[in-house]
């Protein structure tokens, strides 16, 4: 069985549960992930996404405390408003709690990510944690933020989260042009889509996710598993990618 | 009535139990046992496919090579180009599919509602004469309501000869109720329904009373547990397995029944056993 490291997967209650529902405590998340060979998940809390970051973020520290396997991702927001606190507070919030991977989820949160919103926060995480940026849909407007955000900040590691279908054509020139640029697998249902990036890409930039709860883990796993690709290239997309990118960061 | 509504939406605990589907799909191994697809849409083998988006591959021969490693015995194909622009070219292409590899590919033909007169013309040139098993109507890509009058000579055939119309629409379960009811020896296979049914419960609803109707569950909304809150309001006999590839991918739906909630023998029902004998196979 391949061993997996889940980099899209969430934890708590939702509002809106898939027919299975949610995972309310770590223990459910781990146990379910187990049974198709997740060994690690970098986990974030529904409460970060559904109410607010700051919520949500503390909440995750408490319900994975005793969890080994379960590594924690923090949501962010933009400062200005004083609900969150500014990028250089926030990144020693990371470091004091050992937190190394960032997500925004802009398109939900209601935000820009330009420079003129983001831009100090981008700066502060650049060359120190990557960033999980979780997009609704792969649109110009969101492509082109991809594009501009990755050219300002090249040591900024962006991991592309959520993505759906039919993303090729913008994606594959993205990920040629952005070496900085990451994909996590978990929404790319495309025919060969994985073979076709890593022959046109490389595979070294795919991390697999799951999107849990909402997702059924069986089918972004069969993707992978089916993916007419080398068993490296398939272990390097299941786990060693993540592992490579979340060493990078700064602790 | 309620009761079932509520335990029907209530989360539970998904139980993941290992039987040889998910032990093969586990480990990306070819499915050991029979499977069919009822959902596929070949394009040319020129490397020139997605109409609208990129993928790779997408000929019948490319079609067949990832049957081959998924261990889908079986797929009922339609041409892209058929659901799209031109059904008679797209017809044709099938046509060839089922030509050469007879074992396994089941045509479907294609009637474009928008040329009437052709579209009778190729239904019995493609059925009568050619050996196509099956229907597909894209009354969306044909921007042709199914309920339209041109639509009702499609049905009528389908009746006659017994055969599965594979239907992409989402049309009210009311629509298909009366369609069911009114060509009773035709089969409705509604595509993508399995997904809409998280949005719209009286689908299984309707759906369980209806013995010449089957819902398949590709699409993008597929979320976690839907096929089997699907099946345990419609009854597993209501389920089989499409997956649309290229235009999705074969291997996402497979994952999603292989490793579903459900026992051995219920996805076997899905993956072949509801649907071997409309098929004729």
């Amino acid at each position: 069985m391949l061993d997996l490291f889940d980099a899209n997967c969430a934890l708590g209650m939702v509002g809106r549960p898939s027919p299975a529902g949610a995972f309310l405590s770590a223990a459910q998340l781990v146990d379910h992930q187990a049974r198709f060979g997740v060994s690690r998940g970098l986990v974030y809390h529904t409460l970060a996404l559904e109410e607010h970051p700051a919520v949500g973020n503390a909440l995750l520290t408490e319900a994975i405390a005793d969890c080994d396997t379960l590594q924690p991702s923090w949501l962010a927001l933009p400062h200005h408003t004083g609900e969150f606190p500014a990028p250089a507070t926030f990144v020693d919030e990371l470091r004091s709690a050992g937190v190394r991977a960032v997500r925004i989820f802009p398109d939900h949160q209601r935000f820009l990510t330009d420079d003129w919103v983001m831009g100090d926060f981008f700066a502060a995480l650049a060359g120190r944690v990557p960033l999980f940026w979780h997009i609704e849909r792969l649109n110009a407007p969101t492509a082109r933020d991809i594009h501009r955000v990755c050219c300002a900040h090249p040591t900024l590691q962006v991991v592309i989260c959520d993505v759906d279908k039919m993303i090729n054509r913008t994606m594959t020139p993205l990920m040629r042009q952005l070496p900085n640029l990451w994909l996590e697998t978990g929404g790319y249902r495309t025919h060969r889509g994985i073979e076709f990036m890593a022959t046109a890409v490389g595979h070294d930039r795919m991390v697999f996710g799951s999107k849990l709860p909402w997702q059924a883990l069986g089918q972004p796993h069969a993707e992978l598993a089916y993916a007419d690709v080398s068993g490296a290239a398939r272990r390097a997309i299941a786990a060693d990618n993540l592992e490579r990118l979340l060493a990078m960061a700064a602790w | 009535m309620f009761g079932t509504l509520w335990r029907h939406h209530a989360p539970h605990a998904h139980r993941h139990p290992r039987d040889v589907f998910a032990a093969n799909a586990i480990e990306g191994d070819p499915i050991e046992e029979f499977v069919i697809d009822v959902h596929s849409h070949p394009g040319p083998d020129s490397g020139h496919q997605g109409f609208n988006h990129h993928y790779l591959g997408g000929g019948v021969d490319d079609l067949l090579r990832v049957m081959d490693r998924t261990g889908v015995d079986v797929s009922c194909f339609s041409a892209h180009t058929a659901i799209g622009p031109d059904f008679v070219r797209g017809n044709a292409l099938v046509a060839g599919a089922v030509r050469a590899h007879p074992a396994r590919v089941v045509g479907f033909a294609v009637p474009n509602p928008n040329y009437p007169e052709l579209a009778k013309e190729e239904l019995i040139r493609r059925v009568d004469d050619q050996g196509f098993r099956g229907i597909k109507i894209h009354s969306t890509n044909h921007a042709y309501p199914i309920h339209g009058p041109n639509y009702a000579p499609v049905f009528e055939f389908a009746d006659d000869h017994r055969l599965p119309i594979l239907s992409h629409t989402f049309d009210s379960p009311a629509r298909l109720k009366e369609l069911a009811a009114r060509y009773p020896n035709a089969r409705f296979i509604w595509a993508h329904a399995i997904g809409a049914h998280v949005r719209d419960p009286d689908l299984a609803m309707t759906v369980r009373d209806l013995p010449n109707v089957f819902c398949e569950m590709a699409g993008s909304g597929n979320r976690r547990g839907q096929i089997e809150a699907f099946v345990r309001v419609a009854g597993i006999e209501s389920a089989v397995f499409g997956s649309d590839y290229p235009v999705l991918s074969q291997t996402w739906q497979l994952g999603n029944v292989a490793h579903a909630d459900l026992s051995e023998a219920e996805k076997r029902k899905i993956f072949s056993q509801n649907i071997r004998g409309v098929l004729g196979l």
